[in-house]
């Protein structure tokens, strides 16, 4: 994955260029309006093209990006487990309510880092349910049920 | 222009020092210690988070403590750059340069009390400015038409693009996105779904702190979880007897200071850069005006110095554009400008005689938070340096889970906090191809307003586009832009061409 990392403006150039051209299609179909008085679809347009322009600039002009020493490795075990910690707070929210929702959500990221035992996460996310749910829920009104079972 | 600066000072400091105004004050610059200090939070995530607990307050409450969050964390990042070598925020990563090297020599303490000195007195001197230079422009600003301030606009956002440390080619692009970006939702001049996918949650646009959060918060802990260890500091023994800087030290001081202080007023009051430019420079400035420059990264007062008085005096500043004109240096004031536009006021020339308490208060509020910030910042420093010995794995998750519920409480549905997840992603992403999210956030931020301002200029001209150049004003902005741009490009295609002939460039 590094290796393909390392030829950043091919990455930028054509996810900028994907974007742009799909801008374009899409806004065709909205009313463009003339130069006096522009439509919705006026604006976009415009950016659109700008965005093709400016990711062809940086295909053809930006060489190949190296990545610097000094980079930091792409950390996907972060990545991912605060990612998902935070769909679980999502998911969990509304129908489960604020508690299990932190919890898990706590759970979920302290996964990212090794240092932290199943049992300090268990306790750091038993202590952010209360604090969060006696200052959110019930002192600042947040229309979030605790438990919802 | 209401009342005469005397009576506008004073309304300022009815509102900065009534009691609601003092308690916003103390909360914002004490949790601007706290983030400044903590390495792992940034600022713009901070004020991001509070963000939605400032919707019920009165708005110049609101800005008094998001102001206050911003420059705390300016002191508070500069504890931990000198002592720890770790600069809490990205504007003070330079005062590590010299800092650190004088904490390792046994020098913190006088290092810590000129830099807190530093920072006051370019707080004080920029807030001057600000009082004394934003009514003048906001007197020029009130004769501005919309091509002015689309001209203004694409100034703003190209320098933006082109003063931030990533290649310039690219950060135009990101600007592009973000102003896309800007478009999504309901058309507000033609009522028409732009952009939307059928997605009711998306009529309103993307939730600003949403994009924030996940494009600039999560990535900032995606890196740290894990990696940071914290916890191997202990408060050196620093006294108020270290703390007194030598004849030397003094007789060094005051030049940095003003220079410093001259670099970041004028940095900051610049649409589209912000204090972290302003170290950098005035860093070079010190080390070059400086007759021993071989003492630079080894310890030199003036190296601490004159970054830190620049980066207070920008913070300051960079309020007279943000306020005036409504266009913002920083994505922190970017971040400013939407809180003024939730509260329902729209931040521009206007605004001066319009909410007179609102700015005026909140200038004075900088001089009281100043002085509080000067009192908690030495004599606190023990718990500031504990604090930072926090272990970074019990803080991840709680920031973590404060970022869910802020931005849940925004609008009280979880589709922001999918948001979050999707723009975590991108942002993180992004930072791995280095492309960096400040330029597209204010491209984000300023979208809707550029977008206004030619629909508007365009009708004056009859839809000729001409109406950018026939007003004097409008086309030297363009014409710099344009400058700036063409600069960047024969820039590129000859590193370009240098690349093809010599092989692989480094960046």
């Amino acid at each position: 994955m590094p290796s393909l990392l390392r030829y950043t403006h091919l990455i930028c150039g054509l996810t900028g260029l994907g974007i742009g051209l799909f801008v374009l299609w899409h806004v065709n179909a909205y009313p463009m309006g003339t130069s006096t008085r522009m439509g919705p679809g006026y604006f976009p347009w415009m950016l659109g093209a700008l965005m093709v322009v400016l990711s062809l600039g940086v295909l053809a002009l930006e060489g190949r990006g190296v990545m610097a020493p000094d980079m930091p490795r792409p950390s996907w075990r972060g990545l991912i487990w605060i990612l998902l910690s935070i769909a679980a707070f999502a998911a969990l929210a509304e129908r489960a309510g604020l508690a299990p929702a932190i919890m898990a959500s706590v759970l979920l990221s302290a996964r990212a880092d090794d240092s932290l035992t199943l049992l300090s996460s268990l306790i750091l996310g038993a202590i952010c349910a209360a604090f969060s749910s006696v200052l959110f829920v019930l002192m600042l009104g947040l229309p979030l049920r605790v438990i919802a079972l | 222009m209401s009342g005469g600066l005397v009576e506008n000072i004073a309304l300022g400091f009815s509102v900065a020092l009534s009691p609601t105004g003092l308690m916003f004050c103390l909360a914002g610059v004490s949790l601007g210690m706290v983030v400044g200090v903590l390495p792992g939070i940034g600022t713009l995530a901070a004020i991001a988070m509070l963000l939605p607990l400032t919707y019920k307050l009165d708005p110049a409450a609101a800005l008094i403590m998001l102001a206050g969050i911003y420059y705390g964390a300016a002191y508070g990042g500069s504890i931990t750059a000198i002592l720890l070598n770790l600069p809490g925020t990205a504007n003070t990563a330079v005062a590590a340069l010299d800092g650190y090297p004088m904490t390792r020599q046994g020098r913190a303490g006088v290092a810590l009390l000129l830099t807190t000195i530093a920072s006051f007195a370019g707080s004080i001197l920029g807030l001057l400015v600000l009082a004394l230079g934003a009514p003048l422009l906001a007197g020029v600003a009130l004769r501005f038409g919309s091509p002015e301030y689309f001209s203004l606009l694409v100034l703003g956002l190209v320098c933006a693009a082109l003063l931030s440390s990533g290649k310039p080619l690219r950060m135009l692009a990101m600007v592009v996105l973000g102003l896309l970006i800007g478009t999504v939702g309901i058309d507000p001049s033609s009522g028409f779904n732009r952009l939307t996918f059928g997605l009711p949650s998306l009529f309103d646009g993307f939730n600003l702190v949403a994009v924030v959060l996940g494009l600039f918060g999560l990535p900032e802990v995606i890196r740290n979880a894990g990696s940071i260890q914290g916890g191997m500091v202990r408060a050196r023994d620093i006294t108020w007897r270290t703390m007194l800087p030598s004849r030397d030290d003094w007789r060094r001081t005051p030049g940095p200071i003003l220079r410093g202080t001259g670099v970041g007023g004028f940095f900051g009051a610049l649409p589209g850069t912000g204090g972290t430019v302003a170290t950098f420079v005035a860093y070079a400035i010190e080390k070059r005006v400086n007759r021993q420059p071989e003492r630079f990264g080894d310890g030199a007062v003036e190296g601490v110095v004159a970054p830190e008085a620049a980066n207070n005096a920008a913070i300051q500043t960079a309020f007279i554009p943000t306020l005036t004109l409504g266009i913002p240096g920083d994505v922190v004031m970017a971040l400013i400008l939407a809180t003024l536009i939730i509260h329902g006021i729209q931040p521009g020339p206007a605004m001066l005689s319009a909410h007179p308490q609102i700015f005026w208060g909140l200038a004075a509020s900088f001089l009281v938070g100043n002085l509080l910030l000067l009192v908690l910042n030495l004599p606190l420093i023990g718990l500031w340096v504990r604090l930072v010995s926090l272990p970074y794995r019990f803080l991840y998750p709680v920031i973590v889970v404060l970022v869910c519920i802020g931005v849940y409480s925004i609008s009280n549905t979880v589709f922001d906090v999918w948001l979050v997840v999707v723009f975590g992603a991108i942002g993180y992403f992004m930072t791995l191809l280095r492309c960096e999210p400040a330029p597209l956030l204010l491209g984000l931020i300023l979208g809707p307003l550029l977008e206004e301002h030619l629909r508007r200029a365009m009708l004056i001209g009859r839809g000729d586009p001409m109406v950018f150049l026939n007003r004097p004003l409008s086309a030297i902005f363009l014409a710099i832009a344009a400058l700036m741009v063409l600069w960047l490009v024969v820039a590129a295609f000859r590193a370009a061409r240098r690349n093809r002939r010599g092989g692989i460039m480094p960046g």
